[in-house]
Order: structure tokens, then C-alpha cells, then sequence
């Protein structure tokens, strides 16, 4: 099982190497969101200073693609294949022409987020174009091992972060201070959050580019399963540190990277008090009537 | 081509209201694999029944089979997709690729159709779902007039448009805030419309919402009657309306407005009268406010609804026909408050709108001044015919 992180600046994949790592993810401009932007020059020397390290390199495709991005996606494609690039995550299934049309040598793993969620759905998108996946954050444990049992070394999980819980094409908190007649900029970087009326948590909510995107408020970590992950065939771990206090990444790597090797960590006794299971051990099946 | 027009029913009753009033085609969910849990109240039977009453009017029925299934979800997906095969049904909508290409293979009578819930906004992504045997896209709302004209002239395969109903104002497919906030799962039905909750809104642990007008995400229904001109003539294969939940006076309303507004156009009608004329006709359906979504620019806030509790509905809708006597007198179904003296109008199908005033209204024979109990069944006189299922509502001005 791999470790992929994401790369929050470039100066930070020595540390994270360091840690253990053994890929780092990145955005680039017009293409992606939620993650650091690069542009194709700076693309390549992320791919140079890696390829020194010996840690792979992921591009993280996670918008949707309006017509009129396809020839400029389908040129990015072409570009980072290039530049040696070793995969794409991507949640727009436009990737998987487009990498076709271009002979990419490409890692296409698709990541829809709450889409994949169950064995045979996987098995579909590995036979006709995808080589790798990202299951569901919505699957308890018993599902995810399941999904990745069945496929082995095919199924990727998101291991640390806060979990998105909606994405939204309106730009929604412009669109209430509009309302509410507040100046639009209040909406712009990091700090924004939302508290339901009627609950105590407080969610952050990003609003950047196209999109709007709201979090869970909890700090997802995989730490305390990631044994069970490895034994079942899960191919790779991602970790994200949006929201997250700087170092706490990395140190998750290094954490993940000791429970990995049978070594004893404390990870858990530091941060249990922030962290979350997420959805392992809490089934999302009731219906209205509770039932 | 004329496009199909497609409306949704959450009943065999609904299913029946929709085909009278002009539907092509109607959407409904079984029991099982369905999303809009809630909504979905038809066994196998009962999707007999609608294909069999659909052929009477040359119209199709189609089931939703578009819950993103957990394996545990799987069980007896097989038989059910025959089952469907053998009722007649003319298509499936999924939302798995999975369960796309498993009903071309044992299914093959069926037509596929993909769900918005793939939230597909581009050629590229058509072709890609072309290889699991989908043969028609419903798009993402989130698409542009303009982005669906070049679409419609690159895709491969036909292209569905929803024209009208509720919006989900995150991408379809990718919201789980149900799922956090309720353990119920938006992509297996149970969807509680979290995002139409109220939420305070902070800056760095100051409050910046307004508290008499917290944050919501909470859409305006989409209204697409400016926009049918131009998506007739992009070749556009189906206009979805959404709503399975609604009740059958709406389908009524709803169905009846864009079957004349299309009708028209195709007839070469005037564009302006026919839309506007469409736009009288929608305003007596229980809608919440209205706006055409992402057709012509990105959704503003006058697109959404904040600090609003209730969702408008008209109380308009008083009576069904049940059917007509010898006597002259008209068996109705009470639906809401109905006092004599009453301006009404009667809704038919393919019909101008009938009006007349209400002289009286009899209880076993016996005249009373006014009917408030509602399911009750009440006689009454109407100057002109009618039909069973017609809808009597207060007269629009």
C-alpha cells in the first residue's frame, strides 16, 4: 500500500519524503481545486525534484469540465504525459477519452468522490479505461475492504483531511452576502464556516473558482485501520491538509509510515481529540421514517 | 423533431394524469434501486398497468433504477431488470455504470439512459459512458444554453435537459450533506434536503450572516419556458420535468403548459404569445418561486431563496371529476376549501381552460353552501363537459 500526500508547496517534498511518502498530488490552474495550483513550469520541477527522491507524482484533475475545456484539458494531458507525470485523479470521466486520444502513458485513476461505492461498480470502470480507483468516503470499513479485497492493488482510499460534503458550480457565499447586501470579498481564503441552526458544528465552506465546496468539520484519519487497509489490498492512502495546521501532514505520513511497519506511534494520543473515523463505523442507510 | 416531453409520477395515478395531459413519456421508481425513496410507490403490477395504459396513448414509461448502490444494495438487481424487460418499460435512468452495462447485456430490449446524477457537462465524458452501452444522457444541470448547443452538435448519443422542477444546488451525485447530518444517504433515496436548511455563516469566530436572513443554499425550481425555442432547435431529445413527489394537480398544470408551449412552437406558432401563454398556465401549479437556473448565466442570488420557511403553495387546486351523472350533476372529489358562489376553472387535457361559477353544491342529494371536508365526495353542476380526472381550481385572473 502507497502513500500519497498532498504537495502544499514545493519546498515541502523533502519533509514529506523524509516522512515517507511515496506520492505527492497537486493541482494545476483551471483544472483543479481544493488543492496547491501549479502551472506546467512549475509541474516540472515538482516532477524533476521527485523523480530524485524516487516519489511518484499524481496530477489531481478534480473539476468538472465545461465543452469548451476539453481541448484545453486534452492539451494538458499531452502536456503532463510530457513531463512524465505519472498519474491523474480525476473526477470528470472526460479524462478517460481524452488520456485515449492522447496515448497517455498516464495512471488514470478516477475519483468521484461518493460515486464508487461497491465492488462491482469498481470492476465496470477497471475494464474499459480506468487503471486505478478512489472508493466512496461514505463506505464503512467492512465495505472498503470488501471493494478493495475483490479488486486487489486497484483501490485507492482518502486516509486524512476533512471530508467534503458538497460541491456546488454557484457561488454561494457571494451570492448571500449579495443578498444581505456585505461586501462579496468576505468570501474569499480559508476562514469561512458554517454552523447549522440547529447544530454545533462548525463546517468549513471554500469557495474558490467555479465552485463551492463544504467540509466536515472533523478531522478524518484512517490511522487506527490503516493495518486493515494494508491487508486488504487497498492500493494507496491519500492524505490532504486543507484546513490542517501546518506539520500535522507530515507528521501524519511519519505516523502512517510507523503503524505501516509495526512501529509504535502516538499519533492518536496527540490528536484523538480533533480526529474522526468518518464514515468506518457509521452506516448512512436510515431512511426518513428512522428505519 | 418534435423532443419528447418526459414528466415524472410518484403513483399509478400520477403516471395516468401525465399521459392524458401530453406527456411522451413518463418516470417513475420502483420499490427497489430507486432514488426519491419516498416517491417511489410502484410495484411490478403497478408498471404493468402504467405501460399498458401508456400504449394507449403512444407514450413510454421509464423506471429509475438510479440509486448509487452499496454492494449490500445489489441483491436481486437481475431479476428486477427483467421483471422491468418483461412489463414492457422502454428504459431504465441509472446512475452506475455498472448497472448500465448489466441491463444492455441481460436487458437489451431496455434503452439505458444515464442520470444527471453523473453529473456529465461535456462530449468527452459521452463518450466515455457510449462504452458501458448508455444510450441517451440526461445532462448536469449546471450546463449553459450555449454549452448545450455545441454538446448537442458533438455528442454521440441523444441528450435529455431537465426544463423544470426542484434543483439540487450542488452537483448532483457529489452531496452528501444528508449523509452528515441525518445518516440518510442522498444517493440511496435519502436525501433531506439539507441543503435547503438554515446555517449561520462565519469569518474567522465572527458571525457575519445576517440573523433574520440566515445562510441557504436552498434553489428557486427551475422555469425553462424562455428557453424551449432554442432547445428545439439544438435538437435536444428530451425535456425532463422534475418531481416525483409532486402531487398529480401539479403534474396536471405542468405537463399541460409545456405540451401547448411545444406543441406550438413546433406548429410554428407565435414564440412571445406561446411562452407567455405557458407562463399563466404555470403560475396556478404549486411552484416555489421560479428561475431558469444555469441557461443563461452562472446562478446569482436572486436565483436562490433565503429566509423563506414555507414554499408558497397555492391553495388554488379544489376538486378532481370523479364522473358525470344522467342528471346533469358531477361527482367530485374535495381537495380543499369550496364554497358556492365560486369562480372555477376546469383543467383538461389538450383543452383551453373552461371556466364557470359554482351554484351549488349537493351532499346526498341535499344542497350545502360550502365543501371543506376534504376526500369527500360531493355532487355538482358544470355547464359543459367533462372527464373523469379533469381538475377544478379557483379561477386565475
Amino acid at each position: 500500500m502507497r502513500l500519497l500526500s498532498i504537495l502544499r508547496s514545493i519546498e515541502h517534498m523533502h519533509s514529506l519524503k523524509d516522512a515517507g511518502v511515496d506520492g505527492i498530488v497537486f493541482g494545476i490552474e483551471g483544472f483543479s481545486y481544493r488543492s496547491p495550483l501549479y502551472d506546467l513550469q512549475q509541474i516540472k520541477e515538482i516532477v524533476d525534484r521527485a523523480k530524485s527522491l524516487g516519489v511518484s507524482t499524481y496530477l489531481q484533475c478534480n473539476r468538472m469540465l465545461d465543452e469548451e475545456e476539453i481541448r484545453p484539458a486534452s492539451d494538458l494531458i499531452r502536456s503532463v504525459d510530457a513531463l512524465n507525470v505519472d498519474g491523474i485523479l480525476f473526477q470528470d470521466l472526460a479524462y478517460v477519452t481524452l488520456c485515449e486520444q492522447a496515448d497517455a502513458k498516464l495512471i488514470r485513476i478516477y475519483a468521484p468522490e461518493a460515486m464508487l461505492t461497491n465492488s462491482l461498480e469498481v470492476r465496470a470502470m477497471l475494464e474499459n479505461g480506468v487503471d486505478q480507483v478512489m472508493a466512496a468516503k461514505e463506505l464503512t470499513l467492512d465495505e472498503v475492504t470488501k471493494i478493495a479485497r475483490e479488486n486487489p492493488d486497484k483501490v485507492g482510499v482518502f486516509g486524512f483531511g476533512h471530508l467534503p460534503m458538497s460541491v456546488s458550480r454557484r457561488p454561494l457565499v457571494k451570492n448571500y452576502l449579495d443578498e444581505i447586501k456585505k461586501d462579496r470579498s468576505l468570501a474569499n481564503g480559508f476562514g469561512l464556516r458554517l454552523q447549522e441552526e440547529k447544530r454545533a458544528f462548525l463546517y468549513p465552506i471554500l469557495e474558490e473558482g467555479k465552485e463551492t465546496t463544504i467540509f466536515q468539520d472533523r478531522l478524518f484519519c484512517v490511522l487506527p485501520e490503516l493495518t486493515q487497509l494494508q491487508t486488504n489490498d487497498v492500493a494507496f492512502v491519500l492524505a490532504d491538509d486543507l484546513f490542517v495546521e501546518e506539520g500535522v501532514l507530515t507528521s501524519f505520513v511519519h505516523s502512517a509510515r510507523n503503524v505501516m511497519a509495526q512501529r509504535e506511534d502516538d499519533f492518536m494520543d496527540r490528536y484523538a481529540h480533533i480526529v474522526t473515523s468518518g464514515y468506518f463505523f457509521k452506516k448512512t442507510n436510515l431512511t426518513k421514517d428512522g428505519n | 423533431m418534435k423532443p419528447e416531453l418526459l414528466a415524472p409520477a410518484g403513483d399509478l395515478a400520477r403516471a395516468k394524469t401525465a399521459i392524458r395531459f401530453g406527456a411522451d413519456a413518463v418516470y417513475l421508481g420502483g420499490k427497489r434501486f430507486s432514488l426519491r425513496s419516498r416517491a417511489s410507490n410502484f410495484e411490478l403490477e403497478d408498471i404493468r398497468e402504467a405501460v399498458r395504459f401508456a400504449k394507449e396513448y403512444d407514450a413510454k414509461i421509464y423506471v429509475t433504477v438510479n440509486m448509487v448502490p452499496h454492494d449490500e444494495d445489489l441483491q436481486g438487481l437481475e431479476e428486477y431488470l427483467l421483471a422491468l424487460q418483461q412489463c414492457g418499460v422502454a428504459a431504465i435512468i441509472v446512475a452506475s455504470l455498472h448497472i448500465a452495462s448489466l441491463a444492455k447485456r441481460i436487458a437489451p430490449a431496455m434503452e439505458v439512459h444515464l442520470s444527471t446524477q453523473l453529473s456529465l457537462t461535456n462530449s468527452a465524458a459521452i463518450e466515455t459512458v457510449r462504452r458501458f452501452g448508455v444510450d441517451r444522457v440526461v445532462l448536469a444541470r449546471e450546463v449553459s444554453l450555449d454549452q448545450i448547443q455545441t454538446l448537442s452538435s458533438r455528442s454521440p448519443m441523444p441528450l435529455e435537459v431537465f426544463i423544470h422542477g426542484g434543483m439540487c444546488v450542488n452537483l448532483s451525485g457529489r452531496c452528501t450533506l444528508s449523509n452528515e447530518m441525518t445518516l440518510r444517504d442522498a444517493n440511496r433515496g435519502g436525501c433531506a434536503q439539507s441543503c435547503r436548511w438554515k446555517y449561520k455563516l462565519y469569518r474567522d469566530q465572527t458571525e457575519i450572516s445576517d440573523p433574520d436572513c440566515l445562510f441557504s443554499m436552498s434553489s428557486k425550481d427551475l422555469l425553462a419556458i424562455e428557453e424551449i425555442p432554442s432547445l428545439m432547435k439544438q435538437g435536444i431529445s428530451s425535456f425532463k420535468i422534475e418531481g416525483r413527489m409532486k402531487s398529480a394537480y401539479y403534474i396536471a398544470v405542468v405537463v399541460d403548459a409545456y405540451r401547448k408551449l411545444i406543441d406550438a412552437i413546433d406548429q410554428g406558432q407565435d414564440e412571445t404569445e406561446a411562452i407567455e401563454k405557458a407562463r399563466k398556465l404555470l403560475m396556478k401549479a404549486e411552484n416555489r418561486p421560479t428561475a431558469n437556473g444555469f441557461f443563461r448565466t452562472i446562478p446569482q442570488a436572486s436565483h436562490h431563496l433565503y429566509g423563506v420557511n414555507g414554499e408558497g403553495i397555492t391553495q388554488d387546486f379544489v376538486a378532481n371529476v370523479i364522473e358525470t351523472h344522467p342528471n346533469g350533476r358531477t361527482s367530485i372529489l374535495i381537495r380543499n376549501n369550496l364554497p358556492v358562489h365560486t369562480e372555477l376553472d376546469v383543467l383538461s387535457p389538450r383543452t383551453d381552460v373552461r371556466s364557470f361559477t359554482l351554484e351549488a353544491i349537493y351532499r346526498q342529494g341535499s344542497r350545502i353552501e360550502v365543501a371543506n371536508l376534504p376526500m369527500e365526495v360531493l355532487e355538482i353542476e358544470i355547464p359543459f363537459g367533462v372527464e373523469s380526472g379533469d381538475f377544478i381550481r379557483k379561477k386565475g385572473s
